[in-house]
């Protein structure tokens, strides 16, 4: 055996030619795929955290029901959960923040329209979601001005109403309690989302609280995490340690199904694209394989004339074969980590177009991403393994029929 | 002409070898044809369906109301208009109209603001998805006074009510009265976009029209859809000409949805750099494989050498034979992927069987492969070029053997 392995070493270096042309396709399907796979990856993370840290962030503790049923009626009680205690017991949360979410008509002299009014915390919003943008100073909310609130930009107009002007707010709050009260419009809010724009109001939570008649409770606290890729996992620690009954953690991808679908879609339609590169690297493999079996049927002869089995010939092959894989696969995964080493520090910046949407939408990636975490060499390792152990049935097969005095012959 | 002739025979004296050659260039001219025709079947869907979903390929509306969709914003002469659309294209122009209003709706328990949209039932079928989308109950039926409205699944699911259950719509009109009405739901739509789910309401135009009191022969919008091979642009351009006078204005999808238009640019940025990445893996396939057969013939080459061929003779027939085996191998991979295509034109992919979870994308998840002519032409110009570099290389290599060693190489 020691001897077989000793025999196929030296064997791939006596034409380097050839062995490079194998150990090079494989090499090279390693490379493309993973990197690839790092860009896929990559990007999809990046854009995933910015909108998760836009919107829901990564974790939110509600009333079991409200996600199915966003009633006022599901909501939580101040008392009941201590951010403090669940922060220190859970080093991971990085901010939190509480929000309490309802609908109600707004209206202005001329005209009216449904809203999803938001009563959030003004000190810890800015630190777990960034879309209302709460930072510029025309949209600073402060607890000393209840009758304060912000409109979408896109609701106000449609209100015929600016900053300075006030709008009336009716609302069904809990218990069904009829609430109606004026506020003035202080500023306005620009996510770059229209339907957002067109159909959103933004209180204090104590304002919000006041106008739904339910002083000490809310309906979502949202928690910034240090990573969104576990969120899952953290749901569930989290859930599990809770001290009440009436609470439910949800990770961002259960509060935007939508996003999570838009990955999967994605991540299916890539795996078209793979399996058409795959054909394509796996025929290359086959070919180089079969074409380094047909140059070698003299030397075939010989070594057969000189008393050699010929399932030790295909063993021979097939240890050759093997070689020549994972030195390309070893190569590959080398190379690959050099350069998505580089690239993982900056992403590479796309173009104005794409910039400019970046400070439209305040979302979106503005750059291609490369993720150096290992999940990227799953596939093109598997894939190139399993397409290697396939092309090494023909050369095994074609031993069997294999007559030394006609290989002899050939040219 | 004698080296063409010594080219073809030469390539079919060993046709192991040339089919080698020729199935490298055929699954490379496959792979691309497949590939290039699945990402601009996808990115046409994708886009297809959201346009399609939010208004159409082209909205006429009343002038100003994309900037501000207020009620009193109307196309205020229907008719005419209809007349217009009818005769302004020389193919059928499906359009429908609707009248939209902001409103609320409520349940026994719940309520949410909601767009009400009012639609003619039949006009709907032939320009929105919607119609399709209706997974529990059925469409609006054309009757005017049936009370019947289609509403969001989600919507719904956050209204806790359930087919054939009531619910009451709430609208101020025209003179800015507060008035509503009771209906039944009829069916509930399952779409691909939550937000559209839970946002919108649609039933019969002349309930909506009662409601909200607008004028007998007046709308808010009207949805215009072309045909695929007719260019956006081109056609609003003859309808905005047509329609002038009507107090309306013409907007294409492009103009209402910049973030679909961003969306499409980014889809199609990464379709490029999925390009590039199959190409490179083509090229090297293609240089790998010539490079190897070349290689083989050393010897050979040092004999026609030895009779007397001179090195430019050698090179012309390198790459006349290359030339053959791009065509016949462009021609077997052309053969596959039109059979390919054929048959998935037909039964369309869907993208729902590779991934778990995205059943409610509905057919919008069945993505049709597209041929188009300009980028097809790009990829085998191609790979025309890395052929001719994938024998360029071993041609001045070979042509320049030592007669001796070239014959002795074995």
């Amino acid at each position: 055996m020691l001897r077989l392995v000793k025999l196929a070493w030296r064997d791939i270096w006596r034409n380097r030619r050839r062995t490079l042309l194998t150990t090079g396709a494989v090499f090279f399907a390693v490379v493309v795929i993973s990197l690839a796979n790092s860009v896929q990856f990559g990007t999809y993370d990046a854009m995933e955290q910015s909108v998760v840290r836009l919107t829901t962030s990564e974790l939110q503790v509600q009333h079991p029901r409200f996600h199915e049923e966003r009633t006022l009626e599901h909501s939580l009680q101040e008392k009941a959960l201590d951010i403090d205690e669940l922060r220190l017991a859970h080093p991971w949360i990085v901010a939190a923040s509480r929000r309490l979410t309802g609908f109600g008509l707004v209206s202005s002299d001329s005209a009216s329209a449904g809203a999803l009014i938001m009563g959030v915390d003004p000190v810890h919003e800015p630190t777990v979601a960034g879309l209302l943008r709460l930072d510029s100073e025309e949209t600073t909310l402060t607890a000393n001005r209840p009758q304060s609130v912000l409109l979408g930009a896109v609701m106000a107009r449609n209100l015929g109403v600016i900053p300075g002007d006030s709008v009336v707010v009716l609302t069904q709050g809990y218990h069904n309690v009829m609430g109606a009260e004026v506020y003035a419009v202080q500023g306005l809010v620009r996510t770059g989302t229209p339907q957002m724009d067109r159909a959103t109001m933004v209180t204090t939570l104590t304002a919000a609280q006041d106008l739904f008649s339910m002083p000490g409770r809310y309906t979502e606290l949202v928690l910034r995490t240090d990573r969104h890729t576990t969120a899952r996992e953290h749901a569930m620690r989290l859930e599990s340690t809770l001290a009440t009954e009436e609470a439910a953690v949800l990770p961002w991808q259960v509060l935007m199904p939508d996003l999570d679908q838009m990955r999967r879609l994605d991540d299916a339609s890539n795996a078209i694209f793979y399996v058409f590169l795959l054909l394509l690297i796996g025929f290359e493999i086959f070919n180089t394989t079969a074409m380094s079996m047909m140059e070698r049927v003299r030397e075939f002869g010989v070594m057969m004339a000189m008393g050699l089995k010929p399932s030790l010939i295909s063993g021979l092959v097939a240890m050759e074969l093997a070689m020549k894989v994972l030195l390309g696969i070893g190569a590959g995964i080398v190379v690959t980590a050099g350069v998505v080493a580089i690239l993982a520090g900056e992403p590479i910046a796309l173009s104005q177009d794409m910039r400019e949407l970046y400070d439209d939408f305040g979302f979106v990636v503005d750059g291609l991403y490369f993720t150096s975490r290992p999940s990227i060499y799953a596939l093109p390792v598997v894939a190139v393994s399993i397409m290697s152990l396939l092309s090494m049935g023909f050369p095994i097969l074609k031993m069997r029929s294999f007559a030394p005095v006609k290989a002899l012959r050939a040219a | 002409m004698i080296f063409v002739k010594i080219a073809w025979r030469s390539i079919w004296r060993n046709p192991r070898r040339s089919w080698v050659l020729i199935s490298a260039v055929a699954v490379g001219v496959f792979a691309f044809i497949g590939v290039v025709a699945y990402l601009d079947g996808m990115s046409m869907q994708l886009v297809k369906s959201a346009v399609e979903l939010q208004g159409g390929h082209i909205q006429v509306a009343g002038h100003g109301y994309f900037e501000n969709p207020a009620v009193r914003t109307q196309v205020r002469q229907m008719p005419q208009v209809a007349t217009i659309l009818k005769d302004a294209s020389a193919s059928d122009v499906r359009y429908a109209s609707q009248i939209r209003a902001a409103g609320m709706i409520s349940s026994a328990e719940h309520s949410a603001g909601i767009a009400i949209v009012g639609v003619d039932p039949v006009q709907e079928q032939q320009v929105s998805p919607v119609p399709s989308l209706v997974t529990e109950g059925g469409w609006l039926t054309d009757d005017p006074a049936a009370g019947e409205v289609i509403l969001g699944a989600a919507l719904a699911e956050q209204l806790g009510v359930r087919l054939r259950e009531r619910i009451v719509l709430m609208v101020s009109d025209l003179d800015g009265a507060v008035n509503s009405g009771a209906y039944r739901i009829r069916g509930l739509f399952t779409t691909s976009s939550r937000a559209f789910e839970r946002s919108t309401v649609l039933l019969h135009q002349e309930e909506v029209r009662t409601l909200v009191g607008f004028a007998r022969d007046a709308v808010s919008t009207v949805a215009v859809n072309i045909d695929p091979g007719q260019e956006v642009l081109a056609v609003a351009a003859t309808l905005r000409a047509a329609l002038v006078g009507m107090d309306v204005e013409v907007l294409t999808w492009m103009d209402r949805s910049p973030m679909l238009v961003m969306m499409d640019r980014m889809m199609n940025l990464v379709n490029v750099i999925l390009v590039v990445i199959l190409f490179s893996a083509i090229g090297f396939t293609l240089i790998n494989s010539f490079i190897m057969v070349i290689f083989e013939r050393i010897r050979e080459i040092g004999i026609m050498a030895a009779g007397g061929v001179r090195p430019g003779q050698v090179r012309l027939l390198l790459f006349l034979e290359a030339a053959f085996i791009v065509v016949v191998g462009a021609a077997v991979g052309i053969a596959m992927a039109a059979a390919l295509i054929t048959w998935w034109s037909e039964v369309g992919l869907d993208l729902s069987s590779f991934a778990e979870g995205l059943s409610r994308f509905g057919a919008g998840a069945v993505i049709y492969p597209r041929v188009v002519l300009e980028n097809m032409v790009t990829g085998f110009v191609m790979i025309f070029v890395m052929v001719f570099l994938a024998v360029l290389y071993p041609a001045i290599k070979a042509s320049r053997f030592k007669v001796v060693d070239a014959m002795n190489h074995v």
